[in-house]
């Protein structure tokens, strides 16, 4: 009746590792156009984001909800309770962690590349090249810091998702559910595994980080 | 100037393919699932209470009403409290709904968002509480004066009552029985909401050494898995403490089309046939079946929805 715990992970890893992804991939693009724009109006754009970083994800997913249900301005989509509706929630919740752990980083190093460039003479169009080669650690560690955020929210992927069996069930809306019906050993197994994946991910992105940067 | 590009490419190119290679394997697998189980068309979202879910008997409904009309449906189910399950019907979210909370029900329906198709079931909520029973409730005549004794035990600070607080049917009960009793416990010290499902709440009445309203089912379904230490069914009440599930159809414009029409009509007729013998020989005690007591459900359930 219990759904088996290995399509849950999978399904899981495969929501929230599209979801960071997009994420990432959008604060990088964001940070290398903020980083170029004045310094006044990156610090607002970050605060925005650094403010966002802590909104319950509870909210984003009824948000969310009120977006996607068949009364709201995207019904006619009828993608509540798909996996894209996770996976588009998510995005929000990785999206301005993502930002905030890259971003700073990026400001300060185009800073002092500004000067660099100028006295040694690198073509302006490499200047991008340089900063997401140098900045590589900071990157693989905010991809992880949203990784690891979308792959234990819980709001979006009950509220949005709905839990449904063998469809949008993931780890966290499993544990939830499973353990409002007080099934607390099963949930406890979800639990780890989720515990289990987000370290293992997080050491054999790390490893491949720093041997990129080291080779 | 090139090794540093080819590096640069390299890590995001590495990044890509982990996402990729895990996102492709955990889609393979999603894909799979959702072919064999889900052809587009027959889909349908179900909300309904947890305690059912809990009981297990929707999903046995749902597949013997497949192997009956060959039918291949697949029930997406949304487990929630009543009265989320109520509202997702009311949005269209959700278009088929099984519940068991006659005032909010009846709200809905007269706002004219959802339908009512059945009642198809009941059992009863049991007051439930420690062994060494405090507030002396089993020697109450009825549930109401069962309430009146916990109010003056907390007052007296030797008992504590949990209270889901979630708007589900079990809580809808509870408030309207501390209508009843004309008594308020809300703000006191001893009267804990717990704002989750009714296992969660069971088991923290047991820790606790607190007493709580519960449904007969999801209560036995756990003392069966040896879950609890003290807690025990002190006081039964067949006058105010039946529960009528029924089962709604979504009046929303999401659910408007035949298909979901037909399919939601077929299965009542399934649910109030070949269903109430299901419920008779494997849910006996968890979830009666409602044939041969239609009227006398009936009036509970407009008894109970009256008293708001």
């Amino acid at each position: 009746m219990v759904e088996s715990i290995f399509s849950v992970t999978l399904r899981s890893l495969y929501i929230s590792s599209a979801a960071s992804f997009f994420a990432f991939i959008s604060a990088v693009i964001l940070s290398l156009i903020a980083s170029r724009a004045e310094k006044k109006k990156a610090d607002a754009i970050l605060g925005i984001f650094e403010a966002l970083v802590g909104i319950p994800t509870t909210a984003i997913g009824l948000l969310i909800y009120m977006l996607l249900f068949p009364g709201g301005p995207l019904g006619s989509l009828r993608i509540l309770y798909t996996p894209l509706a996770i996976i588009i929630g998510e995005i929000f919740v990785a999206l301005p962690i993502a930002y905030t752990t890259m971003f700073r980083h990026f400001q300060s190093l185009r800073g002092t590349m500004r000067e660099l460039v100028l006295s040694l003479g690198v073509p302006e169009k490499h200047t991008s090249s340089i900063l997401l080669r140098e900045l590589s650690p900071v990157l693989v560690s905010s991809y992880l810091t949203s990784f690891s955020r979308a792959i234990g929210e819980l709001g979006v992927a009950l509220i949005a998702g709905g839990g449904i069996e063998g469809y949008t069930n993931v780890l966290t809306t499993a544990i939830a559910i499973q353990s409002s019906i007080g099934n607390y050993e099963y949930a406890i197994w979800l639990g780890l595994i989720l515990i289990f994946m987000t370290i293992v991910l997080t050491l054999l992105l790390k490893f491949i980080g720093e041997y990129l940067i080291w080779k | 100037m090139f090794n540093i590009i080819n590096k640069t490419a390299i890590f995001i190119i590495s990044l890509l393919v982990i996402a990729v290679a895990v996102g492709s394997l955990g889609y393979y697998i999603w894909k799979e699932n959702q072919s064999s189980s889900m052809p587009a068309k027959n889909v349908i979202i179900v909300s309904t209470t947890t305690s059912l879910y809990q009981i297990g008997v929707l999903d046995d409904l749902f597949n013997s009403f497949n192997n009956l009309t060959n039918m291949n449906i697949s029930f997406n189910v949304l487990a929630k409290g009543s009265g989320e399950a109520l509202r997702l019907l009311a949005d269209g979210s959700a278009c088929i709904g099984f519940v068991h909370a006659p005032s909010l029900e009846l709200q809905y329906m007269n706002q004219g968002k959802i339908e009512r198709l059945a009642i198809f079931g009941y059992n009863e909520f049991i007051l439930v509480g420690p062994k060494s029973d405090p507030a002396n409730v089993s020697q109450a005549p009825n549930v109401i004066e069962a309430f009146k004794r916990i109010y003056e035990a907390g007052e007296r600070g030797d008992a504590k009552f949990v209270s889901r607080a979630d708007l589900s049917g079990t809580n809808v009960r509870e408030l309207q029985i501390w209508n009843l009793t004309k008594l308020n416990p809300d703000g006191k010290s001893w009267y804990l909401k717990s704002g989750q499902g009714m296992s969660q709440t069971l088991l923290m009445a047991d820790n606790l050494n607190a007493y709580t309203l519960t449904d007969i089912g999801t209560y036995l379904k756990l003392a069966g898995q040896n879950k609890f230490n003290n807690l025990v069914i002190l006081k039964k009440d067949p006058l105010y403490l039946i529960n009528v599930y029924s089962m709604y159809l979504s009046k929303s414009s999401n659910c408007d089309n035949p298909n979901t029409w037909y399919i939601a009509y077929k299965f009542k007729d399934f649910l109030m046939d070949q269903g109430q013998q299901i419920l008779e020989t494997k849910y006996k005690g968890l979830v009666d079946p409602a044939k041969g007591s239609e009227s006398m459900l009936q009036q509970a359930w407009e008894t109970l929805a009256s008293l708001g």
